[in-house]
């Protein structure tokens, strides 16, 4: 009779990569090997998860496209330190993190990124109020200190599991849930005080 | 703990979708009533759900026409570097002038691992003697003591990265040049080896991260000059792009000269031509 394994010892470091992500590792494994076109459909499946991570961390538009460049240029470069049989998004998103990181160090002392003009713009055709909430939820965020609308960005939208994010930022897993909860709570607080400002006309 | 700080531990796993394994079912059990009976949770929960909703930006169809620039130039690079012939190299990086290339194989593969002990004793030596001086007060004869042990240390990272430059192995180069990142201060016989990488490394990936790593030492005497000479050397349109943006942050006359000199010759990729034309209308010449 089989004995249950404590399930503990049966899920490794990082989840087993689901299907689309087993087709990144492919890809990314041919990449390495020198097949550099097979870096095309990559760039086709996360340039917008990207593009979207790099405004959403507050930059202008402009500066997330060449960012998104950037992370794919420093994918060739770097490809033979990529680990075939690891998932690539979390691997990417390490990417992204210095390359954002580097481009803010190169900037230091210069104009700083204006949030407030370089959120995506949010139009929802149909529903004033939606677009209303979709404001003030950006303006939420971009009111939130830099690690934690990093860590939201990171869990919420690019849906990285909260172990690739702990590896990412180099942290406990634990602890990215504790801080992903706290985030959750930091901006919700925001959200209502920006909405109550709203209905009193101050914004 | 009360039921609030339990689902506080429950929440961030509910919106990962953990708990929708069946070996979870007690949590999502326990946590569905708790936000039935919980208004503070549940808005949380909710507020969850409408973060979500946040629409999100659309990508330009030039960032599609770039990423295409950008992998050609790079093909272009790779067969470029393909086609070097091997007699061409320095010794240094060309194996097959002193050994079989089988053999030189063997032979170089115990480097890295030679270079990796080096960097793992400049490591513990380190940490010994921070550790040393945070615990007692530093006597004139610790003091130099701990000074003797960091130049010491500082020379077996010089030697390990020089020693990762020779490797025949291009990620063994690389992760080279990643570690001359992390040297105190500059060692001439480290920045001679990176200029003789940036002129002659057959891989464009490391030609490209020693770009990088000079540029932090452009104020060095030689290294502008290096710079441009080995502009000359490359045939990979990425890596002469690199160069030209290293320019652009230095502002170096000879640099600029260049710049011109490539913004009008047509032999030159036209994409590098066009930024040394923009490198030429930055304002950071004046």
């Amino acid at each position: 009779m089989a004995v249950a394994m404590p399930s503990l010892m049966l899920v490794p470091r990082l989840a087993p990569p689901t299907s689309p992500d087993r087709d990144d590792d492919a890809l990314m494994c041919q990449v390495q090997t020198g097949e550099v076109q097979a870096l095309s459909p990559l760039f086709d499946r996360h340039q917008r998860p990207l593009l979207n991570y790099f405004l959403r961390l507050g930059a202008p538009r402009a500066v997330s496209e060449d960012l998104v460049q950037d992370v794919f240029v420093r994918i060739l470069k770097y490809r033979a330190t990529y680990r075939p049989g690891s998932r690539f998004a979390t691997w990417m998103y390490y990417i992204a993190r210095n390359v954002r990181l580097d481009h803010l160090h190169k900037r230091r002392g210069e104009v700083e990124w204006d949030d407030e003009t370089h959120t995506p713009s949010f139009e929802p055709a149909d529903a004033a109020q939606a677009a209303q909430e979709h404001r003030l939820l950006a303006r939420a965020l971009e009111r939130l200190p830099p690690e934690k609308r990093e860590l939201l960005v990171l869990s919420r939208f690019q849906e990285l599991k909260h172990e690739e994010i702990g590896a990412i930022l180099g942290v406990e897993t634990g602890t990215v849930k504790v801080r992903v909860h706290r985030a959750m709570r930091e901006l919700r607080e925001q959200f209502q005080f920006l909405a109550s400002q709203a209905d009193r006309g101050v914004l | 703990m009360n039921d609030c700080e339990l689902a506080a531990g429950l929440l961030p796993e509910l919106w990962q979708h953990q708990l929708e394994a069946p070996e979870r079912a007690a949590d999502r059990i326990w946590l569905r009533r708790h936000l039935e009976n919980c208004a503070d949770c549940a808005s949380l929960a909710a507020f969850w759900q409408k973060l979500g909703e946040l629409p999100a930006a659309e990508p330009d169809q030039r960032q599609r026409q770039r990423f295409d620039q950008m992998l050609a130039a790079y093909q272009q690079g790779m067969d470029a570097a393909v086609s070097i012939p091997t007699v061409l190299l320095p010794r240094s990086i060309n194996p097959s002038r002193s050994f079989g290339r089988g053999f030189a194989a063997l032979a170089f593969r115990p480097l890295p691992a030679l270079a990796a002990a080096l960097l793992l004793v400049a490591g513990l030596a380190a940490g010994w003697f921070v550790r040393g001086a945070r615990l007692a007060p530093a006597t004139p004869s610790d003091a130099q003591q701990i000074a003797e042990l960091r130049d010491q240390v500082q020379n077996t990272r010089q030697l390990a990265v020089l020693s990762l430059l020779q490797q025949q192995s291009a990620s063994d180069r690389l992760q080279g040049v990643s570690y001359s990142n992390r040297l105190q201060g500059t060692d001439p016989q480290v920045l001679e080896a990176l200029l003789n990488s940036l002129k002659y490394d057959s891989s464009p990936d490391v030609r490209l991260a020693v770009v990088d790593a000079l540029a932090r030492h452009s104020a060095e005497p030689g290294i502008q000059k290096g710079l441009v000479d080995a502009f000359h050397y490359q045939n990979s349109p990425l890596v002469q792009i690199a160069l030209v943006d290293s320019f652009v942050e230095t502002h170096d006359q000879q640099a600029r000269d260049l710049l011109q000199q490539v913004s009008r010759d047509t032999a030159y990729n036209p994409e590098v031509r066009q930024r040394a034309a923009w490198g030429l209308a930055q304002p950071t010449w004046n």
